[in-house]
């Protein structure tokens, strides 16, 4: 195969404007599980959607507290036979229950943007997101979780992450299958305390090799994963590995309409429409994997968390993780063979990785976080032609009073196809009250970042409530 | 003559070894502290240790089937108790008993019907409604009768008398998740007293 045509980044300048707000990605912090419980939001949440060390051990205990959901529920649930029942087995239908009330809880979202570089510098938005947010238990062994955007930037949305799960008793092996956030993804963006914008570790895509994969918002697939405490029962490993299809991520939605890149991705679904799956490009499945050793601090199950923890954003501890992920993505590029301008169509014609590593550091009332990732992307065909990037975060945010959260997000991108750049994200989060946020928010990319909508630089006031 | 003073000998001894051996027992007084839980499902507590022979429980033991849930939701019974299940609701239920997995009893009763059963063994014996399948229920048949429901919405107190005195293991037995789960506690019963004891779950 002769000849191509891959965009590289130095063609994309100058290009179209993109709507203001972009990249929208779900916000996750339950109030089914508030009702539940009967209890404060505060309970997990640092300030929803950011968890703290007891909301990661009720995430990683499948959406139940730690050491043991019984006693804490204050929701009766509806029983589907009764649990003693499990003895005589397999005479009688294993027995669980579903919640008692209500598994639907509401997010709204509302901005003031001011972007300079949009046609308009500064507009508000209504409403521009309503979500809802679902998540519940069945029994003692089943979980659901699940946001679905009812309405984001003036029309009906998606369904972000909807994926049930099965979780074994020791938590150790757990299975979940649907629409997820893959733990791969290094820090989840689900669950940013700052909204202006997305962690590009998750996102970042290899315009080059046409490869708009990303973490977020989801993939379609299966994964397994589990944890266990360590020393004392502190700290502990997780582990989780992954099989998902590997579909656009959150750059391609911000991306779409962006002048030459909008039109490739419009090309790519147009083929996909064509040759591909309904939900996939290719046959090729992505698999990934992950580990992470926390060194102090609760422990990952959370076996002696208590739920009423006054300061309990602190955790001293470090944790440190790894990842790989591995995914084939599509490419088309344009030909001249024989004369006659050809169009060729691989849905498997880039091979890509994203290997990392990161921590994560409580100390008293700080929070540092971060880690480097290396992107690499290999086209499959004719000089095989690689692309790098390496992109490197530092973040840290610092609970001044439990309802005052600023957070400061540095990034690095370093591709070899491009100039490098940084951009600076600051929020002030200020927690009106524990379902009711109200953020201060800028992001700021130096000069060398690509001309594109989601590197602008932009100031936002926003509002969120959850009930 | 002579025959009279033995028997009135003998009948003076036995007398006073009665009295002694009535003298040697104690009672226990308690109170089962629910801090987290379903304070609608009782306790039972009982004593393991102690040794025979035993007076039996005369009385009948029963078991309401009330607002679709068995009352109490743990019975202690003795061995050769009967057990009286009774459908207090205003429609019909079954009572279907299990040994392990195996099937004992089962037998459908209407408003206001009883069923009689005999248990033949200790040990913990499972009661369902295979008409209402959220209802569950166990029988614990104990050789002795120092065994006491603990009705957590009323008292949270239990009492046990004439316990010969001596050290013993009290054991609370509550049902976690369809699991029967037994926290022990190590008391002495004094004679002719009596002895407290307070357990916090």
């Amino acid at each position: 195969m002769k000849g191509s045509n891959i965009l590289g980044w130095g063609s994309l300048a100058l290009i179209g404007f993109a709507p203001l707000t972009i990249m929208v990605i779900s916000l996750e912090g339950v109030p089914s599980f508030a009702r539940k419980y009967n209890t404060s939001c505060a309970t997990c949440h640092t300030a929803f959607p950011a968890l703290n060390p007891f909301g990661r051990a009720f995430r990683n205990n499948g959406y139940r507290f730690p050491g043991g959901d019984e006693n804490a529920v204050k929701d009766d649930p509806v029983p589907l036979g009764a649990p003693a029942s499990k003895r005589i087995w397999p005479e009688t239908i294993w027995p669980a229950d579903i919640p008692g009330g209500s598994v639907a809880g509401f997010i709204l979202e509302s901005n003031y943007t001011v972007n300079k570089s949009a046609p308009t510098s500064n507009e508000f938005d209504g409403i521009a997101e309503i979500g809802l947010l679902i998540g519940g238990t069945v029994g003692e062994s089943f979980s659901f979780f699940g946001d679905i955007d009812l309405f984001e930037e003036g029309e009906p949305g998606g369904i972000g992450r909807l994926f049930f799960q099965y979780n074994h008793p020791s938590a150790f092996f757990n299975f979940r299958a649907g629409q997820f956030e893959p733990r791969a993804a290094p820090f989840s963006n689900h669950r940013r305390l700052s909204r202006i914008s997305n962690y590009l570790m998750d996102v970042f895509p290899t315009i080059p090799a046409q490869n708009f994969f990303g973490f977020s918002p989801n993939q379609k697939g299966i994964e397994i994963y589990g944890s266990r405490e360590g020393p004392g029962g502190t700290g502990g490993f997780t582990w989780a590995f992954g099989v998902v299809n590997g579909e656009f991520g959150g750059a391609a939605e911000a991306l779409e309409g962006s002048g030459a890149v909008g039109e490739v991705l419009e090309t790519l679904e147009e083929f996909q429409e064509e040759f591909g799956g309904e939900f996939d490009p290719n046959s090729e499945k992505d698999f990934y994997a992950s580990f992470d050793y926390k060194i102090g601090g609760m422990g990952v199950l959370g076996s002696d968390a208590d739920p009423d923890e006054p300061n309990n954003w602190v955790d001293n501890s470090l944790t440190l993780g790894v990842y790989f992920y591995r995914g084939v993505s599509p490419v088309f590029f344009e030909t001249a063979d024989g004369g006659a301008p050809l169009t060729i169509y691989l849905a498997d014609g880039n091979e890509f990785f994203r290997t990392g590593v990161k921590a994560d550091i409580f100390l008293g009332d700080f929070n540092v976080f971060g880690g480097i990732q290396l992107n690499e992307d290999e086209l499959q065909f004719g000089p095989k032609r690689k692309f790098r990037s390496t992109i490197g975060m530092a973040a840290g945010r610092y609970v001044i009073y439990p309802w005052l959260i600023p957070e400061y997000r540095f990034e690095n991108v370093n591709p070899t196809f491009a100039e490098s750049f940084q951009r600076h994200t600051f929020t002030a989060s200020m927690l009106v009250r524990a379902n009711v946020k109200l953020l201060l928010e800028f992001v700021k990319s130096d000069d060398d970042a690509p001309q594109l909508p989601p590197f602008d630089d932009r100031f936002r006031v926003g509002f969120n409530i959850a009930f | 003559m002579k025959r009279s003073i033995v028997v009135s000998s003998l009948i003076l001894y036995l007398a006073v070894q009665l009295s002694a051996a009535a003298s040697d027992t104690g009672t226990l007084t308690g109170k089962i502290k629910l801090t987290k839980g379903r304070k609608n499902e009782n306790s039972i507590v009982y004593l393991k240790g102690v040794k025979g022979p035993f007076v039996s429980l005369d009385q009948v033991a029963k078991m309401d089937q009330k607002g679709k849930t068995f009352v109490p939701h743990l019975l202690p019974v003795q061995k050769g108790q009967e057990v009286i299940f009774r459908d207090s609701d205003a429609f019909s239920h079954n009572v279907h008993i299990y040994w392990g997995k195996r099937s004992l009893f089962n037998q459908v009763q209407g408003p206001g019907q009883n069923s009689e059963w005999l248990p033949r063994r200790t040990g913990e014996y499972l009661v369902l409604c295979d008409i209402h399948r959220e209802m569950s229920a166990f029988v614990l048949v104990f050789e002795h009768p120092f065994f006491a429901v603990v009705d957590h919405q009323v008292s949270e107190e239990f009492t046990l008398e004439n316990i010969p005195a001596g050290m013993y293991t009290l054991v609370v037995v509550r049902e976690e998740r369809g699991d029967l789960k037994e926290y022990e506690q190590e008391i002495t019963i004094k004679a002719n007293e009596v002895n407290t004891v307070i357990t916090e779950l």
